[in-house]
Order: structure tokens, then sequence, then C-alpha cells
């Protein structure tokens, strides 16, 4: 209890507050501007949170990530252009809407199911990653090995591309986080002499190289043209403007159901919101009294999408908070903000200094609130921010990006290692490696060496690899259960390749 | 026989990649007394991830043998690199390995914004001159005033404060 009080008092208090306001705000402007996907505008980011006070800066990561969220469908919406692949499945109702010169309640629908899926997911993650932890600080290094390797075999199983794709992109994220010194003997790996690379490949380089500057690359293929001389009419009725306490309540079994798929889907290692959406999505449909009205602005079409995809956000921290391990690029990205600010999520956490925890909690809660209302207000203003022209966004990212990589240690070695690992990102989305399972094997590594290694020690004590796994029955039943979930996880990728998804990039995974 | 295109750039990365695991890997993480035994190598981790790669790789070869080829898009299949992220890039690089260094990030980086708008399409002069100074001057406020950090300065003239 008492360390529930204290984890309230670190998140409501006023700095937090500030930092929840501006991650909220910066999330939906960077969110809705066109070409700036929800990832890319929170890794662009990511480095001035190091700048805060951890309790400043953590918040606003978390509330960045739900302000892109609902800011990224702000474009699918208006222009037929989803500022992330998950909100992809909101164009096929929310555009048609807005051409009606409904926008405004397209919108709406979209933050009352943003905020709606989010907060069912949060509540549901506030539950489950306790009792997860309480499980996993009984795993040893064994454990945790079988954890790890069952995450990276799971994401490149449901990684809509080919696998060896998948292996290829995890395996070069493992030799990328070898570079630095051993670990456990202190040898220099990888360096070839030299110094720069003795402490390691830097993880906000990584992240900012694969995720916004390859994106950046990725879209300049495209011709370079004005998005935003494309108008939309709106229509001057109020309730074309808003969503009634009516439609609300209508609204509700589309919405609980789709935000427990999403969170279901969430909670599970590389499925991401973007199946979570088109499954919502066509169970809404299967589902409805009138499935005809779907496709011409169906505002359960709207919803549905929506809460699921935002569902997944508060999902998919659980294997991050109970394990510390990320199950997509989201939480991937959380866990490098935590990181950089000295946390470390796991099951020791929440025994030894679960305050946090609860702070964390506490503030994903109070960014749901504070998204609502902020969203409220921004909806008018939404006009103006999809007019940005790429000519010029796309510049003030780069720049911006190289002050961003060489802030964190003061290295341009650092802004170059960015540039290269964007070139290295764009020519892999080009070809669907999906870099995202690269960032997720970089980011695994330490834990699954630390793992695997000492395993491999305690096996050469015992007598064999049967005498030491006789001897953990914890062990035992967690490789019954991973065989179990492996089974369950091919066959819903079998079902889950039915599902006709939209092109995208290969990073969606 | 027609050998694809693909089936030859997966065969160098299969070539590199065992060269990788099996000469340039041993050569560059040397093995102390200590780190012999499997749990205890420096190596171990790093072998692990060629084997997986090369593997990978192997399957992917053959995937690409058997494979039927993809169906070329409405403008034909767009391989190599296109020319204006890849003059970007190499704007970006050469600013990130020289020109921030000899001009400093603030100048540099107007310099680098101003060549990108350029490069983007952008033809208004005021536009061209006028939003790269508006962005740095932006950077400039968030680093060195909001964030107190110092972000590198055109050395040949002491005491500039960009």
């Amino acid at each position: 209890m008492e360390n529930i009080l204290e984890g309230i008092s670190l998140a409501l208090n006023f700095n937090a507050l500030a930092g929840i306001l501006l991650g909220i705000v910066l999330g939906q402007i960077l969110g809705s501007i066109p070409g700036l996907t929800a990832a890319m505008a929170v890794a662009l980011l990511v480095p001035f949170s190091f700048y805060f006070d951890p309790w400043v800066g953590i918040p606003m990561m978390l509330a960045m990530f739900k302000g892109s969220l609902f800011g990224s469908s702000i474009p699918a919406i208006l222009l037929r252009t989803p500022g992330t692949p998950a909100a992809a499945a909101t164009v096929i109702d929310g555009n048609p809407l807005a051409r009606q010169g409904k926008g405004g309640k397209a919108m709406h629908t979209v933050l009352f199911a943003s905020v709606f899926g989010d907060s069912f997911s949060d509540i549901v993650l506030i539950f489950g990653a306790g009792a997860l932890a309480a499980v996993a600080i009984r795993f040893g290094p064994s454990e945790y090995a079988i954890l790890v390797f069952f995450a990276l075999l799971s994401l490149i199983s449901l990684h809509r591309g080919s696998s060896w794709k998948g292996i290829v992109s995890i395996t070069a994220g493992v030799l990328l986080a070898c570079v630095g010194l051993d670990p456990i003997t202190g040898t220099p790996r990888l360096t070839f002499g030299n110094a720069e690379l003795f402490d390691g490949i830097g993880l906000i380089p990584m992240l900012i190289g694969f995720l916004a500057i390859s994106e950046v690359f990725r879209q300049l293929e495209q011709p370079v043209r004005r998005l935003g001389e494309r108008t939309m009419k709106f229509s001057s009725r109020p309730e074309d403007n808003r969503l009634s306490g009516k439609e609300r309540r209508a609204l509700l079994p589309t919405l609980l159901r789709s935000s427990a798929i999403g969170t279901i889907t969430g909670a599970l290692p590389g499925l991401g919101s973007t199946v979570a959406a088109f499954i919502a999505y066509n169970e809404a449909r299967r589902t409805a009294a009138r499935p005809e009205e779907f496709g011409k602005g169906s505002l359960h079409g709207i919803a549905a999408p929506e809460a699921a995809n935002n569902a997944v956000g508060g999902s998919n921290l659980i294997p991050l908070l109970a394990f510390g391990i990320p199950g997509d690029v989201a939480a991937a990205l959380i866990l490098g903000a935590l990181l950089i600010q000295g946390i470390t999520p796991g099951p020791i956490a929440f025994r030894d200094n679960p305050a946090p925890i609860y702070a964390i909690f506490v503030a994903m809660l109070l960014a749901n609130l504070v998204n609502y209302l902020v969203g409220l207000g921004f909806i008018p203003l939404a006009k103006k921010m999809v007019s940005v022209p790429k000519r010029l966004l796309f510049p003030a990212v780069l720049v911006l990006a190289s002050a961003g990589a060489y802030a964190m240690r003061g290295s341009l070695f650092d802004v170059q290692l960015m540039f290269v690992f964007g070139l290295v990102g764009w020519i892999m989305a080009k070809y669907k490696f999906p870099s995202v399972l690269l960032l997720i094997g970089f980011i695994l590594t330490p834990i699954f060496e630390r793992s695997i290694r000492q395993t491999l020690i305690l096996v050469e004590a015992a007598d064999g690899w049967l005498a030491f796994v006789a001897s953990r029955p914890v062990l035992m039943i967690l490789l019954g259960a991973l065989a179990i979930l492996a089974v369950v996880v091919i066959r819903q990728r079998l079902k889950m390749n039915r599902y006709k998804l939209p092109q995208e990039p290969a990073d969606s995974s | 026989m027609r050998v694809r295109p693909e089936s030859i750039a997966l065969g160098g990365l299969l070539a590199a990649a065992v060269v990788f695991g099996l000469w340039i890997l041993p050569l560059d993480i040397g093995l102390s007394a200590a780190g012999e035994g499997t749990g205890l190598s420096p190596r171990f981790m790093p072998q692990l991830a060629a084997v997986g790669m090369v593997v990978a790789l192997a399957w992917g070869l053959y995937r690409s043998f058997v494979a039927p080829p993809a169906a070329a898009g409405p403008n034909g299949d767009r391989e190599g690199l296109a020319r204006i992220p890849f003059g970007a890039w190499l704007i970006c690089l050469a600013f990130a390995v020289f020109g921030f260094d000899l001009a400093g990030f603030y100048l540099g980086g107007i310099c680098m914004a101003v060549l990108l708008t350029v490069l983007l399409g952008e033809r208004r002069p005021w536009i061209i001159v006028l939003f790269p100074a508006l962005l740095l001057a932006a950077i400039y406020l968030l680093f060195e005033f909001a964030l107190n950090v110092r972000l590198p300065r055109f050395g040949l003239i002491p005491g500039l404060p960009i």
C-alpha cells in the first residue's frame, strides 16, 4: 500500500502532470502530420526525454505515444493517409464519413474509441502485470533464456513476410548488440580497434536511424507534392461535428469487444496493433445489425479498429513490465526510454522497487484523461495540421534527428551511425526485411546473452542437460507451456493470413 | 536457366556471412584463458548469431530459386536506390562526417537544410532561406536554453555563439 501511495505521489506532482500534458500535445501534433508515423515521432523525441527528471521524461514518453496514436488517425480520416499502419483500418469508414462533411464526428468517434480502448487495456495491465511478475520472480537464467527465445521465435513466426527475413533481421540485431566489451570477460568484440565502439552501439542512433531516418528516405521515394492542398469540406451543423450521448451508448458493445481483442492481441509478442485493428473491424462488421453500412461511414467501423489498436498499446506493456521483454516497437521504445532513465523493468523491479511501476500505471491512466481533454480542443485545429508540406517537414526531421543523436553522448560518431542505420533501414524496408525485429533483437540480446551463458555455466556444473532440466520444475512447466503456446501462435498466424491487410512498411510487424 | 538478381544478391550476402563467421569473427574476438568454456566464451553469442544468419540466408537463397518471381508493380520493378532519397542521404552523411565538424552544428545545419529543401523541390527563395534559419533558431533555443546542451560550434571564429 505504501508503494502504491508513493507511486501515486510520483505521478501526481506538478512536473509529471506537465510532462503528460506536453507529451500529449506533442504526440497529437506530430502524429497528425502526414508522413510522421507515431513510432517515428516518438523515436525523435526519446533523446530529449533524457534531459528531464525521470518523473517528467517517462510520463511524457507514455503520453506522447497515446497522443500520437490518436493524432495519426486524423490524416487517415481527412486525407486517406494513415499516420501509422495501425490506422489503416480507420480509413475504410473514417474517410467516407468525412467526405459526407462529418469529419468532426469521425474525429470525435476516433477520440472516444481511442481513449476507451486505451483505458480498458491499461486497467488489464495494472492487474495482469503484477500477477505475472509474481510468477516471474521465480525465474532463473534458464527460464529467462527460454522466455526471450520464445519471444524472438514468435516475433519471427508472426512477422507478415518471409520468416527467413525475420531471422536475418533478428540475428543482425544480435550481432550489432555484441559490439563493445564482452559483459563477462571484458574482451572487445567486433570493435575492429575503434575506440568509439568500446561502449557498444548507442540505442538512440539505432532507434532514430531505423525508425525515423529510414522512414523519411522511404517516403522520399514517392513523388514530393503538397499533401495539404486537398481540401475537405466540413458541415456546419453541430450534430455533424460531435458524438451524441445516444451514439456513444450505441458504440459501447463494439468498444468493449474491440478493446478485448486489442488487449489479448497486444499481450502476445509480435501480433501488433494493425492485426488487432483489422480483426476488430471484421468482428464488428460480422456482428453488426446493419453490416451493409460498413465501408460507407459507419461509426462502428471507425470505433472498432481505433479501440483495438489503442488497446494494444497498454497490454503490450504486460510482457515488458512483468518480464522486461518488449513485445513490439512501441514497448521497445518505452523500454529504451526507461533504460535511459535508469529504470530496468521486470519482476525484480516489482519486488524491490515497485513505486516507479505504480507511478507508470497512474501516469498512463492520467494520460488517457488528458488525451481526451486535449483531443477535444485539438480536433478543430486538425485541418491545419494535415497541410504541412513534406519538402519542409523532412529536412526539419533530418536536422532535428542529427541534433538529438549528437546530444545524447556528445558524439558526431553517433550522428554518422544514425545516418548509416537510416540507409540500412531504408534498404531493409525496400526489400521487406523487418527492421523492427532487428531493433528488438538488439534490445533483447543483453538479457538473452547473460541468461544463456549463465545457463551454460550451470549446465556444465550439473550432470548434463537432462539432470539440469529435471531439477527445475518451473523450467519444465515453462517449456511445456511454451510448446503449447507455439502451436497456438502458429495456428493464429495461419488464420491471420486470411485477412487481407493493406500494403504497409515492413516495420509494422 | 536465368538466375534472378535477388539470388545473386543473396548468394553474395551468404558468402559474406560465412566469411564473417569463419574468418573475421575469430580474428577480431580474442579468447582469454578464462573465456574458453562455452558459457564463458566471448565468441559464443556472435557465433550463434552468425550461424543463425547463415542458415536464414541459405533458406532465403533456396526460396529465391523455388518461389515464383514477384509481380511487378504498376510502374514496373523499382530496383536500386532512388535518386532523391539517396541524394538526401549523401548530403546528410557529408554533414555528419565533415560539415558539422568544420562549420559547427548551426551553420552546418542551415546549409544542410537549404540543400535538402532545394533537393526536395522547393524553389521559392524566401522559403529556402527563411525556413532553415527559423528551424535552426528553434533548435538553438531548445538546446542551448531549454536543455542546456552545447552542440558543436564554428571553430574558426572564436567567441561566435553558434
